[in-house]
């Protein structure tokens, strides 16, 4: 991996996305809600995943999320090309996905839907 | 008793009556009855004794020590297995088969008549005994008796016990001399007994023990009955405290029960007319246990939905990284592909290099200067340039290694998500939403029927009655059977205290212990007695016999006697006043003639002696002296059936004819040697018949009934 020529950045989400991504984390007292990730990095991730496999992308707001379980440098082989051509370290890039991803949820779930659904 | 007269009818070989008349001997007391085999002799031998006793037994053996009669013989029967008594001819051409003995006859002074009869009650041929009816008559002095009676009149002349001293088989015999020499077990015991009239004693014996065996039983089952009395009153003392235990925790739980069902009917009471409160209550419960239900249904589904979730990154990543993960699997496999051309070119390179800068013009194979050798020089530097070219161009491609694009396959490989991870999610999800749907449901409801709620009722707190009740009643039925089972149980020890108890410990009877005790002591003097008695007696045989023994065998300087001792074995006194070892057969037969002569003697029983075949065994100076002493004793008739071939009827006769009262001869019509109705001798025989020449009688010999021929003496 050619990490040192791209930065690895921090990430960070905006609050409305950070609120989201807490919403979705899993509570035992509450199986009636949808609440399908184990931890805040967990929604992190996949709302990365799902920002990035819609490729929509938004402007990440300051509230950061822990970098210790979501290494950036695991995506290096798929953001390369991205960072390098736009300038972006990956952390920024991985956000910018995240908080689109996370856009997509929070329209999913005003419909309606449930999380996994996005999956489908 | 003394024989005077004898008529048999149909018995054995003699069809028809024949007679036998002892009169107008008086003063002798030998007689003989001669014959071949097969004419009669023991036929007449069963006669006399089936006409005494009712009964003839198949030949005695020895056995396990003591002497034990035959099987009963028949008087009518299957003739080829049976030998049955009664004459064959009579039986198979008489209408009514019938066969008799009679017998006139003295004791002491009483003249005496027995006449015996067996007759057929069903007609011809009878198939077996039963078919029969058996007649006795005795006539004693001035007494007359039949039946049983008759038989205990003969009985008091001649005892049945002692029939074997009486009537002698010259066969059993043999076997008898066994039972009399050293070492069987009890020898004559039994005997001497029998002489001694000891039987009846012993049965006294028997008769008083089983009469002690009784008492005892009696008060052993006293002592029994006191110890299960004691016994019985100990149990009941048992049961009682039970029954009582018992009736304590009845009354706790039928106390308990009757709280509860008071408690029970009050809250019944209230309940009623609130039915509707009921059902109300009823689908309140129904719901609540629904909604318990489905939400342990829906933390199920929830945790497996977060199970699932972790991998749902993957699954999207994968969208795109799928497809970059072809793209580097393709790319890895052109560079593979480039490198291997690279190195291919730039060996095939080397070579031509090689070639032209060792170049000689000769050839480097076949070492002959090549032809115009210029022009291929100038052929190999044109092909190392086109190789520099396309080698140029392989090396112009692609920048990344063979290890950076197998590095960047590895990477994307990491975010592949697991098969089957998309329908997995989907599914958990689905059911998810499915359980998290119907529990919203069941909860709207629940919440409807909540608010519902009843007029003036506090749903609640007639939930918790409803819910009381149900317990309440739950636990009347749990305690019912158990108040049930303790109440037979009490009943059931009741039942079996009155059993038990009661009833007073008598002490056991002192009179029939007392009476036990007597009764032994009694025992034991008559078994002291007895033995006494017996050995008293087995020394009068021992002296008897050896009397008798002296007298016949006439050699008293080798042989002194006869010894019998303490075991009432039988052996004969040496010079030395010891057993002899090694007596002959001859010796032997004398030695237990003799104790069977003294055990007669010793009984005082008077009365005739029937010796069938007495010669067998014994040889001629035996035979003589046997003869000679029992027909000089004068107490007794002594009856011999002896075969023509063991004493000669003529040098019998003409040798004791001054000891024989009377002689018969058995013949069948093919023995006459002298015509039937001249008297003349030699008869001629042709085929069947025989012929008296002189004067021309003819008889029929092909019949084997006996005939009785009086014997002159």
């Amino acid at each position: 991996m050619l990490t040192d020529e791209i930065k690895l950045g921090s990430l960070s989400v905006s609050e409305a996305a950070h609120e989201l991504l807490s919403s979705l984390v899993f509570d035992e007292a509450r199986p009636s809600d949808d609440r399908p990730f184990t931890s805040i990095v967990e929604s992190f991730r996949f709302a990365f995943a799902l920002g990035f496999s819609l490729n929509k992308r938004a402007r990440p707001g300051s509230v950061s999320v822990s970098p210790r379980q979501f290494i950036v440098g695991d995506y290096d082989v798929i953001l390369r090309g991205s960072c390098l051509e736009e300038g972006l370290s990956l952390g920024g890039l991985c956000s910018e996905y995240a908080e689109g991803g996370c856009k997509v949820i929070q329209d999913h779930l005003n419909d309606g839907g449930t999380v996994l659904e996005l999956v489908e | 008793m003394k024989l005077k007269y004898i008529a048999i009818s149909d018995i054995g070989p003699f069809r028809g009556r024949h007679e036998f008349d002892f009169s107008g001997s008086e003063g002798k007391t030998g007689f003989a009855i001669f014959s071949k085999n097969g004419r009669g002799k023991t036929s007449l031998f069963n006669a006399m004794q089936w006409c005494l006793f009712g009964v003839v037994y198949e030949r005695g053996s020895v056995r396990g020590g003591k002497w034990a009669e035959g099987k009963a013989r028949v008087v009518v029967g299957d003739y080829s297995k049976d030998k049955p008594l009664m004459n064959q001819d009579a039986y198979q051409e008489d209408k009514i088969p019938e066969m008799g003995v009679f017998i006139i006859a003295n004791d002491g002074d009483k003249d005496v008549q027995i006449s015996r009869s067996a007759k057929s009650r069903v007609g011809s041929m009878p198939r077996h005994d039963e078919g029969l009816s058996f007649q006795l008559q005795v006539t004693v002095g001035k007494k007359s008796a039949s039946e049983k009676l008759g038989q205990e009149l003969i009985e008091e002349m001649f005892p049945n016990e002692l029939r074997r001293f009486f009537f002698i088989d010259g066969e059993s015999l043999e076997e008898y001399v066994d039972l009399v020499k050293a070492g069987q077990v009890g020898g004559i015991k039994d005997d001497v007994e029998a002489v001694l009239r000891i039987p009846a004693l012993t049965r006294g014996i028997f008769d008083l023990e089983k009469v002690m065996d009784e008492v005892w039983s009696e008060v052993d089952s006293e002592t029994k009955t006191m110890r299960k009395k004691i016994k019985s009153a100990n149990e009941a003392g048992d049961i009682l405290k039970d029954i009582k235990n018992m009736k304590e925790e009845l009354r706790g739980k039928e106390s308990s029960y009757n709280k509860t069902n008071s408690k029970f009917e009050r809250l019944e009471e209230e309940l009623k007319g609130l039915e509707e409160s009921a059902s109300h209550i009823q689908n309140l419960e129904k719901l609540r246990l629904k909604k318990e239900g489905l939400e342990t249904t829906l933390k199920r589904s929830s945790d497996s939905k977060k199970s699932y979730a972790s991998n749902a990154w993957k699954a999207l990543l994968w969208s795109k990284a799928g497809v970059l993960h072809d793209e580097a699997n393709s790319l890895m496999g052109e560079i593979q592909n480039r490198d291997y051309k690279i190195s291919s070119t730039e060996k095939r390179l080397r070579k031509m290099e090689e070639e032209l800068s060792s170049w000689s013009g000769v050839c480097s194979h076949c070492e002959q200067p090549i032809d115009d050798a210029e022009k291929h020089k100038r052929g190999i530097e044109g092909k190392i340039a086109d190789t520099e070219e396309a080698l140029s161009v392989l090396r112009g491609g692609s920048d990344m290694s063979l290890n950076e694009a197998s590095s960047k396959l590895g990477d994307l490989a990491k975010l592949s998500p697991p098969n089957g991870t998309r329908k997995m999610i989907a599914d958990s999800n689905r059911n998810w939403a499915e359980d998290k749907a119907s529990l919203d449901n069941v909860r709207e409801e629940l919440e409807k029927e909540e608010g519902r709620g009843l007029e003036g009722v506090d749903s609640e707190e007639l939930y918790k009655k409803f819910e009381l009740r149900g317990t309440m009643r739950t636990s009347l039925v749990r305690m019912r059977p158990s108040i049930d089972e303790l109440q037979q149980e009490i009943r059931r020890s009741e039942i079996e205290y009155k059993k038990l108890g009661g009833e007073e410990v008598k002490s056991r009877d002192p009179k029939k212990a007392k009476l036990k005790e007597t009764i032994g002591i009694l025992l034991n003097v008559m078994k002291d007695t007895l033995a006494e008695y017996r050995d008293d007696a087995r020394k009068e045989v021992e002296k008897i016999a050896s009397e008798s023994f002296v007298n016949i065998i006439n050699a008293p300087e080798a042989l002194r006697g006869i010894i019998i001792d303490k075991n009432f074995n039988g052996s004969i006194k040496g010079a030395d006043g010891k057993a002899i070892t090694m007596p002959s057969s001859g010796q032997e037969m004398t030695m237990t003639l003799c104790i069977m002569d003294a055990l007669r003697r010793a009984s005082e029983v008077s009365a005739p002696i029937f010796f069938d075949t007495p010669g067998r065994s014994l040889d001629d100076d035996h035979k003589k002296a046997q003869l000679k002493y029992f027909w000089s004793l004068q107490k007794h008739q002594f009856v011999i059936f002896p075969h023509t071939g063991e004493y000669m009827i003529e040098e019998t006769l003409q040798e004791y004819g001054g000891l024989i009262g009377a002689a018969w001869e058995l013949t069948w019509a093919a023995d006459l040697k002298e015509c039937m109705s001249c008297g003349t001798g030699d008869p001629l025989k042709t085929g069947s018949k025989m012929r008296c020449i002189p004067c021309g009688y003819e008889w029929d010999i092909s019949s084997k009934q006996t005939t009785v021929r009086v014997l002159e003496v």
